[in-house]
């Protein structure tokens, strides 16, 4: 039936969008992780995932930085996209900008609190849905759009000692507290000196590892660490993954203006 | 008459309950094969006729593609991944086709899924693009325009799908009229979002539809290409940075976190940045954008696209009598000759999954069919062993009276072949009773998975000679295959044996 084809096209077609607020929410859930004692022998586990959530809020800072995706796909070859990314979260807003490649360049996703548009620079006109219903039946999961909360989401089942490249790690198994998240089972690879999680495995219902996401860069701005390269590999579809780079990363102020459809048009003029 | 065919004759009459038992057995067997036969010869051809006649043609060319394609688009489940092709060299397989002396009609089309909104109401809707100079001349009386008008040559707008303005009434509160402006969204990973608002021209409906195609909207295909992102298909290969190349190929973990990087961020692993520090300037923040001014070339692929003669679709309608399996093969001798990327194929690949699932559930009936046929040989075979058994001293003395084992076998054979046939014609005529008054009642499709399969929501089933024949046919062999192991056993009974039993 093409009701559900058209689920899909909805599914695929905010991919995009998605693929940014994945990021973005990443960035936020793999802080530092500063209430465990980086030397204790036995780390207070919970106490790291809290500290995890509370470090990945910026308060009441904007965020403004230039994400790069590069796409690696067996059958599609290599796809890199450039997006200027804004965000108000105490507001609920923010607005994605295309800027590469050319022939998407000026696209935009603009959240303003209920209603995501979006926005076709060549006939200048906006297209919108709620979250609730674009989202609703589609692969893009609600939280990746909002804070991190794995101190709520998830609890400790166990933890390890183990090393990864120069970094001692303590190898955290989290299970899903709830069923309202998207990963029932994560492992994550968090290091012992500096407290940053480089490493995070998702697992399905059935234990089967779906995604694997590498942090092997951050960038410390205020008093968040955020990761600044991420790479996930899809562990479903063999030689697939993606790879987002921050850059020009800034909690100033942003203008009221920015999260408006008027923005948004000016910006393609 | 021979001998054996007054024996066997005779034989039937003496043991009638036996013979009742395998006739009604055959019979039912036959008016089943008959009814369902002929119910889905008579739902395949309807569909057939159905689709060529109003949305397929004969002959559907397209571009090369992996997969089904349909009128409706990719129908594998990476379909968003992939763009529909669009045909290539369209000029020259355009006048190439229509040069053709067996070629009646074409119709060039493209397809997208798009969404509609409406006030506050949203629905999607499957958009035809079309040229409808060349649509209304293929399809001359295919649908039925309840208001409004037919589109016009050149003109942009479109014309809604009845059951898609009737849902986008029923979810909000609004009117889908002739006038109204409509704003249809396409979403693909290949071109992106597209937008485009276009007025309402018409609202109309297939005159033979199905819910799959009750969700089709015609519009112009200028509109159409720019939804569907037809223009933007060639992407130039993406360029890397230094940095962002360092991490394409194999991942190596150690290196990674070994400090392969840092190089590339500042030299370490964690780089501080400047903290906030007031508040950004909207101008700045433009000018750092970058403006997508016409120069950029957005805008000209843009209109690139409205100048474009990029087509999904090129519908063929042959002239009477043309086999179609001979038209594709000449379209396809001349791609393959002129190397263009292009496939020819029959109305069943463009009409997609809904008359494949006809045609599936045909296969399926078929199966059945079998199974009840191994069934039945099992029942009418176990029943002649008992019939050739208890007639063991019969046989054994007419073959001690000289009876060659010819006869014997001859014998059975017309019993076997004058009760399947009488019995099977009673069965034949009892499935044309049941077809006539099904023909003259018709059946109402009970849900959308009959609707489809039926071609529409109600069948009047014709009785298919060939359907008929052919479950005869089969009746009578199954009967002739049952019957050949009792016959076995009767010959191999010495005569002095059996008339001592």
């Amino acid at each position: 039936m093409r009701i559900r084809a058209w689920d899909s096209v909805s599914t695929g077609a905010l991919r995009a969008a998605w693929l940014l607020g994945k990021a973005w929410v990443l960035a936020a859930a793999v802080l530092i992780v500063a209430a465990s004692g980086a030397s204790a022998a036995q780390p207070d586990l919970v106490a790291i995932l809290r500290a995890i959530d509370e470090q990945s809020n910026f308060g009441d800072f904007d965020f403004s930085a230039v994400l790069t995706i590069i796409t690696q796909d067996p059958e599609k070859g290599t796809e890199k996209f450039v997006v200027r990314e804004f965000r108000r979260d105490r507001e609920n807003k923010f607005l994605l900008l295309i800027q590469e490649p050319k022939a998407r360049m000026g696209e935009g996703y603009l959240m303003d609190e209920e209603n995501l548009w979006f926005y076709d620079p060549e006939s200048r006109k906006f297209s919108h849905t709620s979250l609730k219903e674009s989202f609703a039946g589609s692969d893009a999961r609600n939280e990746d759009f909002t804070q991190s909360s794995l101190a709520k989401d998830y609890r400790p089942t166990g933890y390890e000692s183990g090393s990864l490249g120069n970094f001692e790690v303590y190898i955290i198994d989290l299970e899903a507290a709830h069923n309202e998240v998207a990963d029932p089972y994560l492992r994550i690879w968090v290091s012992k000196d500096e407290n940053l999680i480089l490493k995070m495995e998702s697992y399905s219902l059935t234990k089967r590892l779906m995604r694997t996401a590498l942090f092997p860069n951050y960038v410390k701005i205020g008093s968040a660490i955020i990761p600044r390269v991420m790479v996930f590999v899809d562990e479903l579809v063999q030689g697939r993954r993606t790879q987002i780079t921050l850059s020009e990363i800034s909690l100033n102020a942003l203008p009221d203006s920015v999260f408006t459809k008027a923005f948004v048009e000016r910006a393609n003029r | 008459m021979s001998a054996a065919l007054k024996i066997a004759f005779r034989n039937i009459l003496r043991h009638k309950v036996k013979t009742l038992i395998i006739g009604v057995l055959i019979a039912i067997g036959i008016t089943v094969l008959v009814v369902g036969n002929s119910l889905m010869d008579t739902a395949s051809r309807g569909i057939e006729r159905t689709y060529i006649e109003s949305y397929t043609g004969h002959v559907v060319i397209t571009g090369r593609h992996r997969g089904d394609l349909s009128l409706m688009g990719l129908e594998a489940a990476e379909s968003l991944d992939v763009p529909v092709p669009v045909i290539p060299s369209f000029d020259e397989v355009f006048e190439h086709v229509t040069s053709q002396p067996y070629v009646k009609a074409v119709n060039p089309q493209a397809t997208v899924t798009a969404l509609i909104d409406i006030g506050e109401s949203r629905f999607f809707t499957q958009a035809f693009g079309i040229d409808p100079a060349y649509y209304t001349r293929m399809f001359p009386d295919n649908i039925e325009i309840l208001s409004g008008r037919m589109l016009a040559p050149g003109e942009e707008g479109i014309l809604v799908g009845a059951e898609v303005a009737s849902i986008l009434e029923r979810n909000g509160d609004v009117e889908v009229a002739p006038g109204d402006t409509l704003l249809l969204t396409a979403m693909s990973e290949h071109a992106g979002i597209k937008v485009r608002e276009v007025p309402v021209v018409g609202i109309f409906r297939f005159k033979q539809s199905n819910p799959v195609l009750d969700y089709v909207s015609l519009i112009d295909i200028t509109t159409a290409r720019a939804l569907a992102g037809m223009n933007l298909f060639s992407v130039a290969p993406a360029e890397l940075t230094e940095a962002e190349a360092a991490l394409l190929g194999e991942i190596d973990e150690s290196a990674l976190f070994g400090g392969a990087l840092d190089d590339f961020f500042g030299g370490s692993f964690v780089e501080e940045v400047e903290a906030p520090g007031g508040a950004l300037d909207e101008e700045a923040l433009l000018a750092g954008l970058g403006p997508a001014s016409p120069e950029s070339g957005l805008l000209e692929d843009a209109f690139a696209s409205d100048r474009s003669n990029a087509w999904h679709f090129l519908l063929v309608r042959l002239e009477d009598g043309v086999n179609p399996a001979f038209a594709i093969a000449q379209f396809q001798r001349f791609f393959d000759e002129r190397g263009i990327d292009a496939m020819a194929q029959g109305w069943l690949t463009g009409a997609g999954s809904v008359a494949l699932l006809a045609t599936g559930t045909k296969t399926v009936f078929n199966v059945v069919v079998l199974v009840i046929a191994v069934v039945a040989v099992i029942i009418i075979m176990n029943t002649l062993v008992i019939s050739v058994t208890e007639r063991a001293t019969e046989i054994g003395t007419m073959r001690a009276l000289g009876a060659q084992k010819s006869f014997i076998r001859r014998m059975i054979l017309w019993e076997t072949v004058l009760t399947s046939g009488i019995f099977g014609l009673i069965g034949a005529v009892v499935g044309l009773i049941v077809l006539w008054i099904l023909g003259a009642t018709g059946i109402e499709a009970p849900n959308i998975f009959f609707e489809m399969l039926f071609g529409g929501k109600v069948l009047h089933p014709v009785p298919s000679p060939g359907a008929i024949a052919a479950s005869l046919f089969i009746v009578i062999a199954i009967a002739v295959a049952a019957s050949l192991y009792p016959l076995r056993i009767a010959l191999k009974t010495p005569p002095v044996k059996a008339m001592q039993e």
